[in-house]
């Protein structure tokens, strides 16, 4: 049986005129609800995207004054700054988000190619904050110095905490090769290794390998490939 | 803000849509309840853009673009529960006559078999081309060319010859 397109376009019509006479909208519910009310995953998204930026503000303004006031000692200096970059890798993270996440709250009447790929993209960012943080982990003594300092009012880089913080040193330093092997297995399409596989299911892995291949499904549909 | 007035605006046009509504939930959610709380996603997003609809443009392109792009996140969530509706026992578009599904011609039951093949943005071609859109009109709801939907049209046209002929 061959059917040609014309012929489902009738089906389809056929369809529709028994769709008007038997579907129905529940217009005092619809009167009754009150959607205003519903908090949307998008709304959701700013609210809480908002908060972390303002947060991370808060500790970059705070870490540079932490680094002023402690220009004399180099240590602490330094370790204050590479936590400051850290943050502003954040910072610029985030903003990008809510730039999308705007633009989708706004108008989410745009074009379905547009709109989709927005959509992939905001994934997309999202998973890279995650390997971004992967990345972090290793370097926790740059961060454990200067929170030492804030809380504890102590110099992990005088010789009495010096061994202390060797020990962290290496540690951290033992932590980077795998660490490292992560964020690579992170970026790549396919991870063939079962374990990482497991492992890396739960960092969003998963939702950026199908949005970066969406992403390409929408690239070749807007070309016609 | 939506008034009361804007309310009832937007009930009369959701009124006179619902078959478009209905038509794309269903093509991306086979499964009952999954497609009640489309439904209502769709139907709040329609909301809560509601007071940014220009008027220049044409209704059912702003519908489309909607129910389409709200479809398609919806799917590809995977998701069965969505958070952005509201737990609801009665049904916003219901079908009256439960018989409907059931006395469906057999080639209409293959007409969405074969929908539901096809991918998430090739569905929403489909969808708009079946509903009688001049090519204008779907690449104005999916944001391609003209000559990319009479490309794509062709093709869907080649893929469902040979699908049928197997059958």
């Amino acid at each position: 049986m061959i059917m040609e397109l014309e012929e489902l376009k009738t089906l389809w019509s056929d369809y529709d005129k028994k769709l008007d006479k038997s579907l129905q909208l529940n217009i005092k519910l619809l009167r009754q609800v009150n959607f205003d009310k519903v908090y949307g995953k998008v709304k959701t998204l700013i609210i809480y995207k908002t908060l972390e930026m303002l947060i991370l503000i808060f500790m970059l303004i705070y870490l540079i004054k932490f680094a002023i006031n402690n220009f004399p000692a180099p240590g602490l200096t330094g370790c204050a700054l590479i936590s400051a970059v850290f943050m502003i890798a954040a910072v610029i993270s985030d903003i990008r988000q809510m730039a999308i996440l705007v633009q989708l709250r706004s108008d989410y009447s745009a074009p379905v190619s547009a709109l989709q790929k927005q959509v992939e993209k905001l994934k997309l960012l999202i998973v890279n904050y995650v390997k971004w943080s992967l990345i972090s982990i290793p370097c926790y003594p740059v961060f454990l110095v200067v929170a030492a300092k804030i809380f504890l009012n102590s110099d992990l880089w005088s010789p009495r905490h010096f061994n202390y913080l060797l020990i962290n040193l290496i540690i951290g330093i033992v932590l980077l090769p795998g660490f490292t092997y992560l964020y690579r297995q992170l970026n790549k399409p396919v991870v063939e290794n079962r374990w990482v596989k497991n492992l890396l299911t739960g960092s969003g892995w998963n939702q950026a390998a199908s949005a970066q291949t969406f992403l390409d499904e929408i690239e070749k549909f807007e070309k016609g490939e | 803000m939506n008034t009361q007035q804007n309310k009832e605006q937007f009930i009369d046009i959701i009124s006179r849509n619902k078959k478009l509504i209905y038509k794309v939930c269903n093509s991306y959610c086979r499964d009952a309840a999954d497609r009640q709380d489309l439904v209502q996603e769709v139907i709040i997003r329609l909301w809560q853009a509601f007071d940014k609809y220009d008027e220049r443009y044409k209704l059912s392109t702003w519908m489309y673009r909607i129910a389409l792009n709200t479809a398609i996140s919806h799917y590809r969530s995977g998701k069965r529960r969505n958070e952005a509706t509201i737990p609801l026992t009665e049904h916003l578009i219901d079908i009256a006559d439960d018989n409907l599904e059931t006395e469906l011609d057999e080639r209409v039951k293959q007409l969405y078999t074969f929908i539901n093949q096809l991918d998430e943005l090739n569905r929403a071609l489909m969808i708009l081309y079946l509903d009688d859109n001049s090519y204008r009109e779907i690449a104005e709801v999916l944001g391609i060319t003209e000559t990319n939907v009479a490309t794509r049209i062709g093709r869907v046209k080649q893929n469902l010859k040979q699908q049928f002929a197997k059958i």
